[in-house]
């Protein structure tokens, strides 16, 4: 591991145990680094093993599953750390924002309890350390009546208002590595386009190493640097945007990119037509 | 929120007139007429048909099915349960709340049980899932649902109570007698609320909260107690709220074994003398209940759920 | 383990059939000089307060403990189909008419219904049986017509119906062997079900009546003798939950069997 990576994944193979001893595997071998200050983006359909691959690093799998294979975190390698090591690595050295974000909190708490439970598991800060801490992360995430939000239930806010929320909270303990797994696909159109843009700030501004998982195309060209394709647990090809979209070796890639270029002319098309009109 | 609250009373209303009404009819398809009744209650010593003609107008037993109902359901609700068959120097209402205590308070032991048995089982079995622990708890809960209350009672008599002489076999009286009567009442019970909290929490931890949580670096502890049982309860408080009704439902049979004086015992020595209004005035009393209980704990879902209480 | 499951429950119904054959005994006849007589060659489970052979009552408990409640089930699945067919198929009023039927009688606590319809109808095993039918029909009519519901609008009823088959015939024809399978499943557990409820009555001595042998009522009678000969409470209620457990264990390996997606899940 050299001095530019920060995180260098080698060999990793997960199985998935079966009911009567069968055993998949998931992920066959997969190797990747990620370079400081670098975007690094995974593209794949669901179920090629993307948001899997994510879990492993993190030591989120259950004894279901069966994981080999290294992923060297500042030269130590995550497989072979404590449970309780690895708890305190994510959200505070690996912090990583999810798809979905109406589901991600508990139902049943409040929007306060819930952000200062992420920097009680990490740091020691009092009642009012951690209330102005919960206040001035929705401040720097521009989100009005922050106050108000923190009384809120989750149910009660909007999808890109949550996310945005997700965001904040993963920068407020300035991660070193910060996951964004879909961090688009279940929000509205208006809003994906708002979240994009916080993402390209984070990149400009802050500077963190970024693994940025999806399976849309014309988000990834946006934020990454580096493009990885996965199929089917393997990865099929990697390289910049340009790359991927011209110069791709594998079939799959290809087919990929194809359809999402014919999906992208037509919306151009269509555009262009409402235009003239 | 409170609209909700009224509108789900009113809706009680005429489920508790549908069970009252159901109790009525079954008084009223006996074989024996109520006016010859009546008069065996009376010690009438000679039962003539001019004799039965005078009670049925006295009691106004000619009137229309619907009218007797709606003077029924009035005297029900002062309580007025009429008399017994067997025993006429004795009320419906005294034969009720003489046995109700003893009921009620086998039941809330057996309550007891309950909760400190299978909270805490259920959550370590999910948490340990397909463990050991998992593994015997499970195994035990397939063979406490195929084994028979009444059994258990028996071999506990025998075991506890006989061979090591610890606690009494039957009657009542103190807290000793309590114990095995109340724990063979909640063995059936016990089993089912384990299954119910461990799949429960089995299904909260898929959730994506669960995920989020863990990837924010929160301590496992908090995850399972915090946040993953107290989803699980709240889905389960409406079911765990119905355990108290179907507690006192299901002492029927042990109270049988253990002798035990309550309304279980009551009833069965009522089917057995055909002490009619008895029978009747159990049931919807234990109609009632059910419906009450499930009203009660609706309502209280309802107001610890963020989601529906309407908060925006 | 399903396969030795099925040998148990078969070899108990065979055993119960051909009771006068195997019964080493007849189960009523008494010898008071030989009363509690233990385990032996001639009375292989000891004989009871009444000296009858155990064992051979045992066998003959088979009849009214196992064949009632086959019979409660028949009945009950009879009761279930016909009430869920007609709301499945005709919709509409009828839908509604049984559906609210069957509402309230699945929020009513069932265990009293049996009760109270026992203390109706008088103390007989019948009245049990009928009651348990009563109780237990909801369960199928409302799982059944969930069914109709759902294969209605399934393509080869749709595709059947195109080409021209009356629609009495495909709802008997395709629905019937797509519902069985949950059918097989809820009816196998709901043995277990009938065996205890029918054996607790019994053991009240609501059902079953003495001197017949059934098994739960020869518990009640082993209960009275429990502190003199506590043995002979082992050998029924040992058989019932042996039964019973068969019979879950049997429809849970059923639904695995039939539903790999459930079984994924366990």
């Amino acid at each position: 591991m050299n001095d530019k990576e920060i995180l260098r994944v080698k060999n990793l193979v997960v199985d998935v145990k079966g009911k009567n001893g069968k055993r998949s595997e998931i992920i066959k071998n997969i190797s990747f680094e990620l370079n400081k200050g670098e975007c690094l983006g995974i593209l794949g359909e669901s179920g090629s093993g993307k948001s899997m691959s994510m879990k492993a690093i993190l030591g989120l799998l259950d004894s279901h599953f069966i994981i080999r294979g290294s992923a060297y975190y500042k030269n130590m390698d995550l497989m072979l750390e404590t449970p309780e090591k690895l708890r305190s690595y994510r959200g505070n050295d690996i912090a990583v924002i999810l798809q979905n974000p109406m589901t991600c909190f508990d139902p049943l708490f409040r929007m306060e309890d819930q952000m200062k439970e992420t920097w009680q598991s990490h740091l020691n800060l009092s009642k009012r350390e951690l209330h102005e801490k919960a206040l001035s992360v929705l401040r720097t995430m521009q989100i009005p009546n922050e106050r108000d939000v923190l009384r809120k239930y989750p149910h009660q806010l909007s999808g890109g208002m949550l996310q945005r929320i997700t965001i904040g909270l993963a920068l407020s303990m300035e991660p070193e590595i910060l996951i964004a797994d879909e961090p688009t696909s279940s929000i509205d159109a208006i809003t994906q386009f708002e979240i994009m843009k916080e993402f390209q700030k984070i990149k400009e501004k802050c500077g963190t190493s970024m693994i940025f998982i999806t399976h849309d195309l014309s988000v990834i060209s946006q934020v990454a640097d580096r493009i990885l394709v996965m199929n089917q647990g393997e990865i099929v090809d990697m390289g910049d945007f340009k790359h991927i979209t011209t110069k791709a070796q594998d079939e799959y890639t290809r087919h990929l990119v194809r359809s999402k270029m014919m999906v992208m002319r037509q919306y151009n098309q269509v555009l262009q037509k409402g235009e003239t009109l | 929120m409170k609209a909700y609250i009224f509108k789900r009373i009113l809706t009680t209303i005429p489920l508790l007139l549908c069970v009252s009404f159901l109790c009525f009819v079954f008084i009223n398809l006996i074989p024996s007429d109520p006016a010859e009744v009546a008069l065996r209650v009376r010690q009438t010593p000679v039962i003539t048909e001019e004799a039965i003609e005078e009670v049925r107008e006295e009691l106004r037993l000619n009137d229309p099915y619907f009218v007797r109902y709606i003077r029924w359901l009035g005297d029900c609700l002062t309580l007025d349960f009429g008399v017994s068959y067997t025993n006429p120097s004795r009320t419906v209402l005294g034969e009720i709340s003489r046995c109700l205590p003893a009921t009620v308070w086998l039941a809330g032991a057996s309550l007891l049980f309950v909760i400190i048995l299978s909270l805490p089982i259920g959550f370590l079995c999910a948490v340990y899932q397909n463990s050991w622990f998992d593994k015997l708890m499970r195994a035990l809960i397939f063979m406490t649902t195929a084994m028979p209350a009444y059994w258990i009672g028996l071999l506990l008599i025998w075991l506890v109570s006989i061979q090591w002489d610890l606690l009494p076999t039957s009657g009542s009286g103190s807290i000793r007698h309590m114990i095995l009567p109340a724990f063979t009442v909640s063995l059936t019970y016990i089993s089912t609320y384990i299954r119910l909290i461990r799949n429960n929490m089995l299904e909260n931890m898929k959730e994506d909260y669960v995920l989020y949580a863990k990837v924010r670096g929160l301590k496992q502890k908090n995850i399972l107690v915090r946040h993953i049982l107290k989803n699980s309860l709240h889905t389960c408080i409406v079911a765990i709220g119905m355990s108290i009704p179907q507690l006192i439902a299901g002492t029927i049979v042990v109270e049988n074994v253990f002798a035990w004086p309550g309304l279980g015992k009551l009833c069965i020595e009522s089917i057995f003398n055909r002490d009619y209004p008895v029978i009747q005035i159990y049931v919807l009393l234990i109609g009632t209940l059910f419906v009450i209980f499930n009203l009660l704990f609706d309502i209280i879902q309802y107001l610890a759920d963020p989601r529906l209480r309407g908060e925006r | 383990m399903a396969v030795l499951m099925l040998g148990i429950i078969l070899g108990v119904i065979i055993a119960g059939i051909f009771a006068p054959v195997v019964a080493p005994h007849d189960p009523y006849k008494t010898d008071i000089l030989n009363k509690f007589a233990g385990f032996s060659m001639s009375y292989p489970l000891g004989t009871d307060h009444l000296g009858r052979c155990i064992l051979s009552r045992m066998i003959y408990g088979i009849r009214p403990t196992l064949f009632l409640s086959i019979l409660t089930m028949t009945g009950t699945i009879f009761l279930g189909m016909i009430m869920g067919l007609l709301a499945g198929y005709f919709r509409g009023f009828v839908d509604e008419v049984i559906m609210r039927i069957v509402d309230v009688m699945l929020s009513f606590p069932s265990q009293i219904m049996v009760f109270a319809i026992v203390a109706l109808l008088g103390v007989d095993i019948r009245n049990v049986i009928l009651a348990n039918v009563f109780i237990k029909w909801a369960w199928y009519a409302r799982m059944i017509r969930t069914n109709v519901m759902k294969y209605r609008d399934k393509n080869y009823i749709l595709y059947s119906k195109c080409i021209g088959n009356r629609e009495r015939y495909i709802l008997f024809r395709h629905l019937l062997p797509s519902i069985s399978s949950e059918l097989a499943v809820l009816a196998t557990l709901d043995m277990g079900w009938a065996i205890l409820n029918i054996s607790t009555l019994s053991f009240l001595k609501l059902g079953v009546q003495p001197p017949t042998p059934e098994w739960g009522a020869m518990l009640n009678e082993a209960k009275n003798v429990m502190t003199t000969n506590p043995v002979q409470m082992i050998a029924p209620g040992l058989a019932i939950v042996i039964l019973v457990a068969a019979f879950h264990f049997l429809g849970d390996a059923l639904r695995d069997a039939l539903d790999p997606k459930e079984a994924e899940y366990e």
